[in-house]
Parts: structure tokens; C-alpha cells; sequence
């Protein structure tokens, strides 16, 4: 008989805190040797000679090259995270230092961790449910205020709560088209298409208005993608490092020197705004510029809103143009800088038209900055649903609902034209694309996705 | 000496033909035995043959090179094809089967077959004997094969039960089998009862005619085996009758007296097929139930009452009966009876059918749960199939799955799933169902059929000369015609709804191809997405699980999980996921595992 005890044969080792310099760093060891490999370089200080369970130990842990002094808890199996025997050390927050220690143990005999085996550990050993592992990376990725909170909206169960309903309801009509077609000789009530109809109308309806929130979701997950936009020496650079409050993008005279683009996040009451400065609107001249500009494009394209920014200490020419051509389709806020030297820009209001969506700064001088924060944070919660509504923030979730919505949608449109199988092939669809999210059903792909997202460590 | 063979099989019903008839077609020398010889291929129940998903099955064990198709054809009196507004996939053929011509048919068939000995006996014990199994008879005669299938049907210990009268019994009067039910059980099988019904019998010339439906067959008539040629005709009508308050009234009283009514402890019986005092209790609200006057063969007067499955007594079944219009004078000439059997639970077997805890021994047919001829004839064929490839120590396999048949549904249901009543083959239980179609069966499944060696030569030239047909009708859909005025091509005539038959470009082209090639244009967009997903779970069923995993010892599984897998014993990651009772968080701490330590 096969073997397969959980309890893995090697113990893992990886640094548990993000990698910076911090305070307090720790680093996390789990498997069956973990109590062996720390107490060959550790020791308590005082008379203390065995770790106890769940008590934290001062001491040092000595490597050939330092020492560094530390606690160290110990959680024995079965009532630790991965459900191994799992000791945690809580180093001075060096990365250096850190990497260091774990070297050491590595060379000591732990191995390595791969990013997300702790928790695939954990769930291994019936530690958590896939659910709850969701709900971990979704919490660790969390970079908002509103972040945590939408997953949290969504682990409260109300997602679940609306699939399930969904779920019930097409169960529903699909069964009424079965019926009919398993029962062709009993004369049980016959569905007519027209009974149905409302029925999925119904639901793609709902499908819809979750799949709208996906942008908001979006926003929510991964910030409010802000590309940053402006003719070469239009203080660019010097009125994003303003808004940043830190010097990211050098800041200089010679026409051309941020090709590449640079991206810096603020967080701005819960939410993230994530600025991409690009490269100099202008014609290229030569292949760096020519590659920056390929990048440009690509950040307005991604982009929530562009902010157009305009120098109006001097006419407008046809790079301004070029600028306002590329942002017209687009959420766009004109900025009119270095309004610390000119007064009244009677060409620029003449060049803008009236609609626009006008702010006057001065990057020299910060005039305006929260006035522009305040705007987009204005615009980027426009489509914002009601609080404590379910928005989706997870891409995985959003493509099981773009394909439930789909094959919704077709069922719809074909239901007078195509046979009942085909219409019923399609609610099956719909339901098997609910059950991924909902999770009654599980495929490889699935998991691999959730434990990939995981980082080391984890 | 013990007589020796490849393959014995136990019983001669629609299982067991089909099992003996595969073997020996394959080369196999085969042992048929039977309680009574005239009851091979024997229609207990219903004398008809197909309809939704029963059809499927026909089609698909004719591709394949079984009987049934052959037998239901040249036993057909009346045929009709059901569901045809919705949808290919759900197209069903039925036909009335004269059911006296059916079992000689059969009975000829078998005899004319070399390899197949045929002998009426009661099989009482089954035992391993040096590499083989014996088979011993109640007259003390033993047999030996390296092969058994056990396709005994309901006769294992059953009752037949109409009001309180409690009879040991086969059905029709048959007797019962009473011995070989402890020898399995000797063996490791778990029995359980299970029931089933069966309606009254009138006498045709006692029902007043005027007052019932006609319902005649179809005049375009298809088939279900490819081998027949156009020689089958209609012969007789049906007819519909309705209940009505008065015959609902009649069955509540005396509701308490069926052996069927809830809580007189009958053992499980189909919810698909329930009996008219099951309609009456749970549907109190309809004032009537449709019925079918199916007549039994064109050589007796026997009416079957379609819709009235029952175990009240005689003298009650007369009385509604006679509520009945059109039914006034009408005379029973047989009561309708349940009838309650043993049967083993089928997940204790391989999706060979073998069972897990005996090499060599098989299992098809009723014995394994389900109910109905197609479903048994299906198992039967599989069991055939895998007895004498068993015995002859081959290494092929019968490459049948959920993806590519309703008999890979069939039997991955019964051995994955298990099941907790009579188990009867429903188009809705095929995940895939656009896949697999009437019309496509002998393409899914013919090549196969010639792998194994049960296609004769006679099918596959009838099947390369379709795929010719196929491919030739093909050719012509970008061709031209002029439609309402409008220049389009031949797809996009069929894709506007439009049929190909009347087109004077397939003159001569066989109806069944012309149908195959429309569904397959028609439903393009829904096939290929089909595909798509067969695909994927084609590659979830090459996820092997090895079958020495101790799951005991992965603790993130369910104890349920645990138990249920160490029960079945999935082959797959893809067929542990239809376990009842494992949930995807199983699955997912499966997959995890598996890459883990393989």
C-alpha cells in the first residue's frame, strides 16, 4: 500500500513579511524538521532549553558570518497554520539581514519555499477551505481601504448568496425544458418558449448589472489608472513628483529624458490612484522615443482618465494639438500649469473649447494639487454602486460572468429560432460558469490560477 | 469433466442476449443459460422499444454491431418519431414491437449462432473454481468459464404483489430464481430490493374504440439499425384514453391496499415510471392522466395500458379500469403487478462491469439497478464485450465514455454514482447531449465497434458508404442556389431553416445522411463549442488516480470523501468529481496531492 502521508517530508523556510526594511521581519519555517534545524542555530537566552508550544522565546541565532537577536514561536503540529510543526522567528526587519538567516537555515537543512506553499500546505492538511484561500490572497493583494473592503462584501457570502439564486432560478427553467423533452409521450404541461423567455431575460438583466461593477472593480483592485500626459517641458515630471510628494521621475530641461514610463501610486481617501507618467508627446526622432511613444498609446489606452497637461506660459503649438487629440476619447482632465507665471491664457481658452474639464496648478508651487485629487477621485467613483453591494473585483470571477452572460444572451436570442437543445445546452453553460465561481465545481485550472497568486512565503 | 466455455452468461433477457450474442459474435464460445427458453428476449413490461434517450441507446448498440436495433426493426408494428420540433439531439425513434415476434426473433438469432449454447436452467451458485468461475445448476450440473455476466434480471427472489397478496415469483408468471442471491452475496455483493409496476392487460376486443384518440405512426419511417432496408411498415394504430375524476376517486379509496402506496414498505421503485396511485397522491390537483392502448402483437388480442402502472387489487384495477371512457366493457385479461427483486449495487463494480471484488464475474442488466429493455441491453453489450476480452486475456479495451456515448452516461452513472431507485437513461443526464445524437451514432461509435470486432462487414461497408455520402453532401454546401430571389450558398439555406431534402442536388442521397449533414450545419456554432468542453474534460479523464492510494492518510479530505473513495475507487479525477458526496474541495485537495507525489 501506497504511502501518502501529508506531513511532508522536507520543512520549508521563506521570509513571511514584506521584503523592505522594516523593524521587525519574520521568517516562517514549517514541515517536520523545523524544530531540529532552529535549535542548531538558535538559543534562549537564560536557562530556557526547549521552545515551548505557543510561547515566544528571546534569544540569538547565530550564523557563520553574524548573530542577531530574536524570538521565536513555536506551533506544533497539528495546531499551526500549515498544520506541520511550524516555528516563526522574528528577526530585525534587514532584508539583508533576513535573506541571510534564511540562507543559513537553508544551508542547515530547510529548503526553500515556492510562493503560496505555506497555504497549499495548510489547505493540504485541511487547514482552510479553497474559499478561505481565496479570501487570504485576495486580503494580501488588498491594497486599499475599499479593496478589503469589496472582498470582504464578497466573503461575506453575498456573491454566493445572488449565484445561488441565479442558479435556482435557471435550474428552474431548464427543468421545465427537460421535462418536455424526456417526456414526449406523457402529457405533462409542455413548456412553451414564450414561458421562458421572461424567465432568462430576468437573469441576464441581473448578470449584467454585476458585470457593470467589474469596472468599478477594477478600480477598486488595481487603482485608478491615471495616465499622465503633455507635450515635452510642460512640468510634467516636476507636477507629478508634486503629486507623488517624492522625486520618481527625473526632473529636467532636456527635451525628451522621461522615454520610458514611470508609475507611482497614491493611496487618496480608500482609494488607489496609480499615475503613469509617459514620454514626451512629439514627433519621434529616434527609436528610444519611437518606443516611448508605442508605450504612451498604450498607457492612454489602459488608462481611467488622462490628464492632459498643457505649459500656459506658452502658446499652444501642434504637439499641445497632438496631446488633446489623444486624450479626446478618454475621461480626461486639462491642466493648465505653471499658472504661477501667466495670469490669463486668452489662447489656451480659445484652443480648449468650453466643455473642458479645466484645472490651473503650479507644479513649482502646488497650487491646485488637491483640487485635482479631490476631481479624480470624483470621476473614478462615479460608477460606484451602493455601499455594501457586491462588486466584482476578482478577473477570475468577471470571465465566469462575461461567459455566463454570453451564453445567457445567445439563449435569448435564439429562442425562437433554434431548438430547445440547443437553448438548454446554453442555460447549462450558464449554470456550470456560475458553479466555477461559487465553487460546486472545481477544475485543475482553477486551482493552479488561486495558488499561483500566492507569494512566497504565504 | 466440466464442460468448459469463454463466457457463461446467467439469464436471457435483453442483457443477456446482447452479452452472449457480443461474445460470440467477437469468437467467443458462450454459454447461454435461461429459467425458460421461452422467455429469451422476453418483453415483461412494455411492448415497445426506444423513445427519449432509450433511443440513443438502440442506435448506439447497433453502431456498435449489438442486436437490438435489428430486433426492434423486424419486430416493429407501429413507429413513430417523438420530440422532432426540439432539437437533433433530443429526436427520438419509438417503436411498437410485436412483442411475440420480438422474442422469436431473438430466439432465432441466437440459435443460428455457432458459438452460443443455449440451455433452459436455474443457475443456484457461482464460485471460483482454479482460475475460473463454475456455475452450478439446481439440477447439480456444473460449468466452468473464465468469464460469467450475471444478467438474471428481477428474478432474484422476487415477489409479485398485487393488492396483499405477496407471491414468489417471476414476472409473467415465470418462476423465480431463489438460490443464486446468498451465492452472491458469499462473494462480497451487497443486495438490496428494489421494485417495479407494470399496467393492466385488456382484451382488445372489449374496448369501445369510438371513444378513444387514434394515434397512427409516422408515414416518413426511419430505422434503428442501419442494416435494415425500408421493408418496415406500419401495422397497427394506437389509441388514447383518459382517467377522469371517477377513476381518481376509485384509486384514493382503496389507495391503502397497493403495495405501492408509501409506507407499505416496498422497496425502492422509479420515480420516472410511477404508478397510478403514485399520480393520484401526489398530484391530487389534475383531473385527468393520459393513457396509450398499446397493442401487445399482431398474433394476441393483449392491450397494454400505457400510463397505468399499478399493484392494486384485481378487483379495484377492474373497476377504475371500467371508469375509464371508451373502457366501460373493457376486460382485464391480466392484472398489473409490482413486482420487488433483489439487485446488487452497482458501484461495487468496474466500468467493465466486472465486479471489484471477483475477477471474471460480470454484471448487465436490471440485476445492476437499472430499469428498462435499452438500458439492460446496453450493460449487456459492455458485459459481453469485457467477459470475453477478459477471457481471452486481451489487452484492448471498450473505449466507451461520457463523452463519446449515452452507454459510456449509462454506465459511468451506475458504477460513479450508484443509484437509489431503477435507474432509467434520460437525455438530461448527457452532460455533452448535442454531441451525441441519433444521427451521429454509428460515427461516434461504428469504428470502435470494428476495433473490438463485433462490426461485421455487411455494417461497415453500409458505414464507409455514409461517410462517403457524408462527405460528398459536404462538398456541395458552398455551392449556389437561388432562394426567394436571392443568391446564397447551401450552408446558409440550411442555416435559415431551410431543408435540403427537397433540393433536386440530393436526389438519391440517403435521408439519414442529408439529416446528419443539416444538424451538423445547423448547430455548427453550438457543436464547436461542445467540443470544446468534451475536450477539456477529456483531459480531466487522463488524470489517472492510482488505485493503491491509501485516503485515508490525505487528512484534508471529508470523512465522507474518504469513505467514498475508498468505495469506488475512481479510475479518474474526472469521474471522482460525480461521486455523489464529493464536493470540488475534495477535488481540488486531490489534484493538489496528485501533483505533489506523482
Amino acid at each position: 500500500m501506497l504511502q501518502c502521508v501529508m506531513q511532508s517530508s522536507n520543512t520549508i523556510v521563506a521570509i513571511a513579511t514584506p521584503i523592505g526594511n522594516a523593524g521587525v521581519g519574520i521568517i516562517r519555517l514549517s514541515g517536520p524538521n523545523a524544530m531540529d534545524i532552529v535549535s542548531r542555530c538558535f538559543v534562549a537566552f537564560g536557562n530556557v532549553k526547549d521552545l515551548t508550544p505557543r510561547l515566544a522565546a528571546f534569544g540569538r541565532v547565530t550564523t557563520p558570518d553574524f548573530s542577531d537577536t530574536v524570538l521565536c514561536i513555536y506551533f506544533p503540529a497539528p495546531n499551526s497554520f500549515t498544520g506541520e510543526d511550524v516555528i516563526e522567528i522574528q528577526a530585525h526587519g534587514g532584508a539583508f539581514l533576513l535573506q541571510k538567516i534564511v540562507d543559513h537555515l537553508v544551508s542547515i537543512g530547510a529548503t526553500p519555499a515556492q510562493p503560496g506553499e505555506f497555504s497549499k500546505r495548510a489547505f493540504l492538511n485541511g487547514k482552510m477551505s479553497l474559499d478561505q484561500a481565496e479570501s487570504i490572497i485576495e486580503t494580501i493583494h488588498a491594497e486599499s481601504e475599499s479593496h478589503l473592503k469589496a472582498s470582504s462584501i464578497i466573503y461575506s457570502g453575498k456573491l454566493k448568496e445572488q449565484l445561488s439564486q441565479f442558479e435556482t432560478e435557471l435550474v428552474q427553467t431548464i427543468a421545465q425544458i427537460e421535462a418536455t423533452m424526456d417526456y414526449p409521450e406523457h402529457d405533462i404541461e409542455h413548456t412553451t418558449r414564450e414561458s421562458i423567455k421572461p424567465q432568462i431575460k430576468d437573469i441576464v438583466n441581473q448578470i449584467d448589472s454585476l458585470v457593470s461593477t467589474a469596472q468599478h472593480g477594477r478600480i477598486i483592485a488595481h487603482g485608478v489608472q491615471i495616465a499622465v500626459l503633455g507635450r515635452p517641458n510642460v512640468g510634467k515630471s516636476s507636477l507629478f513628483n508634486q503629486i507623488l510628494g517624492t522625486d520618481r521621475s527625473i526632473v529636467t530641461t532636456i527635451e525628451g529624458t522621461t522615454t520610458d514610463t514611470v508609475s507611482e501610486a497614491i493611496l487618496y481617501k480608500g482609494l488607489r490612484f496609480v499615475f503613469n507618467d509617459t514620454a514626451g508627446i512629439r514627433n519621434a526622432k529616434n527609436e528610444i522615443e519611437k518606443l516611448g511613444i508605442e508605450r504612451t498609446n498604450k498607457v492612454i489606452n489602459d488608462a481611467d482618465i488622462v490628464l492632459s497637461i498643457f505649459d500656459i506660459s506658452q502658446k499652444p503649438n501642434s504637439d499641445d494639438r497632438n496631446v488633446l487629440e489623444l486624450s479626446k476619447d478618454k475621461n480626461s482632465i486639462i491642466i493648465l500649469n505653471k499658472s504661477d507665471l501667466v495670469n490669463s491664457p486668452t489662447d489656451w481658452n480659445k484652443f480648449l473649447g468650453e466643455n473642458a474639464k479645466i484645472i490651473r496648478t503650479s507644479a513649482l508651487t502646488g497650487k491646485n494639487i488637491n483640487l485635482l485629487k479631490e476631481t479624480i477621485h470624483n470621476i473614478a467613483t462615479q460608477k460606484q454602486p451602493k455601499s455594501g453591494d457586491v462588486v466584482i473585483t476578482n478577473t477570475r470571477h468577471l470571465a465566469q460572468l462575461n461567459i455566463a452572460k454570453d451564453s445567457l444572451t445567445r439563449a435569448l436570442g435564439n429562442i425562437d429560432t433554434l431548438p430547445l437543445d440547443c437553448i438548454a445546452n446554453d442555460i447549462t453553460q450558464v449554470i456550470d460558469a456560475i458553479g466555477e465561481i461559487t465553487g460546486t465545481r472545481a477544475s485543475d485550472a482553477i486551482i493552479d490560477e488561486i495558488f499561483s497568486r500566492f507569494c512566497i512565503g504565504k | 469433466m466440466k464442460q468448459q466455455f469463454d463466457v457463461i452468461v446467467v439469464g436471457a433477457g435483453h442483457a443477456g442476449v446482447e452479452a452472449a450474442h457480443a461474445a460470440a459474435t467477437m469468437g467467443g464460445s458462450c454459454l447461454l443459460l435461461t429459467m425458460n427458453l421461452d422467455s429469451l428476449s422476453f418483453m415483461a413490461c412494455n411492448p415497445s422499444i426506444g423513445g427519449s434517450a432509450k433511443s440513443h441507446l438502440v442506435h448506439e448498440i447497433d453502431a456498435l454491431g449489438g442486436l437490438m436495433g435489428i430486433l426492434a426493426d423486424k419486430s416493429a408494428i407501429q413507429i413513430r418519431m417523438l420530440n422532432t420540433t426540439k432539437g437533433a439531439a433530443v429526436r427520438s425513434l419509438r417503436t411498437q414491437a410485436d412483442r411475440i415476434k420480438y422474442h422469436l426473433t431473438a430466439k432465432k438469432i441466437i440459435e443460428q449462432n455457432k458459438n452460443i449454447t443455449i440451455k433452459q436452467g436455474e443457475a443456484t451458485q457461482i464460485q471460483p473454481y482454479n482460475d475460473q468461475l463454475m456455475i452450478r445448476l439446481l439440477t447439480g450440473e456444473e460449468f466452468c468459464a473464465p468469464s460469467v455476466v450475471i444478467a438474471c434480471g428481477v428474478y432474484l427472489q422476487s415477489n409479485i404483489l398485487i393488492g396483499d397478496k405477496n407471491l414468489q415469483s417471476g414476472p409473467s408468471g415465470f418462476n423465480r430464481s431463489s438460490h443464486l442471491s446468498s451465492s452472491l452475496q458469499q462473494l462480497g455483493l451487497e443486495l438490496r430490493r428494489f421494485s417495479t409496476s407494470t399496467p393492466p392487460r385488456i382484451d382488445g376486443k372489449t374496448v369501445d374504440y369510438s371513444q378513444t384518440t387514434i394515434q397512427h405512426g409516422d408515414d416518413n419511417i426511419q430505422t434503428f439499425s442501419s442494416l435494415t432496408n425500408g421493408s418496415i411498415k406500419n401495422k397497427v394504430v394506437c389509441h388514447m384514453v383518459y382517467t377522469n375524476k371517477h377513476t381518481h376517486d376509485i384509486i384514493a379509496k382503496n389507495i391503502t391496499k397497493s403495495p405501492m402506496y408509501r409506507g407499505n414498505g416496498l422497496g425502492s421503485g422509479p420515480r420516472y415510471c410511477p404508478s397510478i396511485e403514485d399520480k393520484i397522491a401526489t398530484f391530487p390537483d389534475r383531473d385527468r392522466h393520459q393513457l396509450f392502448l398499446e397493442p401487445e402483437s399482431l398474433s394476441t388480442n393483449d392491450i397494454y395500458v400505457q400510463g397505468l402502472f399499478t399493484g392494486l387489487p384485481g378487483d379495484v384495477q377492474q373497476e377504475f379500469v371500467n371508469s375509464i371512457d371508451g373502457l366501460q366493457h373493457a376486460q382485464i385479461v391480466y392484472d398489473g403487478y409490482a413486482i420487488e427483486y433483489d439487485c446488487i449495487d452497482s458501484t461495487q463494480l468496474f466500468p467493465t462491469l466486472e465486479f471489484k471484488g471477483q475477477k471474471g464475474l460480470f454484471f448487465a442488466g436490471q440485476i445492476n439497478g437499472s430499469s428498462g429493455y435499452e438500458e439492460a441491453a446496453a450493460q449487456g453489450l459492455v458485459a459481453g464485450i469485457s467477459a470475453l476480452l477478459h477471457a481471452r486475456h486481451s489487452d484492448k479495451t471498450l473505449d466507451l465514455s461520457r463523452t463519446n456515448s449515452y452507454i459510456g452516461v449509462l454506465i459511468d452513472d451506475l458504477v460513479t454514482k450508484g443509484t437509489a431507485e431503477p435507474y432509467r437513461m434520460l437525455t438530461s443526464r448527457a452532460e455533452h447531449r448535442l454531441h451525441l445524437r441519433q444521427d451521429n451514432a454509428d460515427i461516434r461509435l461504428t469504428q470502435i465497434g470494428r476495433d473490438i470486432g463485433l462490426v461485421c462487414d455487411k455494417r461497415w461497408r453500409v458505414f464507409q458508404k455514409k461517410l462517403k455520402q457524408i462527405e460528398q453532401v459536404k462538398e456541395l454546401l458552398s455551392q449556389s442556389i437561388l432562394h426567394d430571389g436571392e443568391k446564397i450558398t447551401i450552408e446558409q439555406y440550411i442555416k435559415r431553416g431551410n431543408d435540403i431534402k427537397d433540393l433536386e442536388l440530393f436526389k438519391g442521397i440517403t435521408p439519414s445522411v442529408l439529416e446528419h449533414v443539416e444538424t451538423e450545419t445547423k448547430y455548427e456554432g453550438y457543436l464547436a463549442r461542445q467540443n470544446r468542453i468534451i475536450h477539456e474534460s477529456k483531459r480531466q479523464e487522463q488524470t489517472k488516480l492510482p488505485s493503491d492510494i491509501d485516503y485515508s492518510q490525505i487528512k484534508a479530505l471529508s470523512r465522507e470523501a474518504v469513505e467514498k473513495l475508498t468505495l469506488i475507487r475512481p479510475l479518474t479525477i474526472a469521474q471522482a468529481t460525480r461521486i455523489s458526496g464529493i464536493t470540488p474541495a475534495d477535488i481540488s485537495v486531490l489534484l493538489v496531492w496528485l501533483k505533489k507525489n506523482y
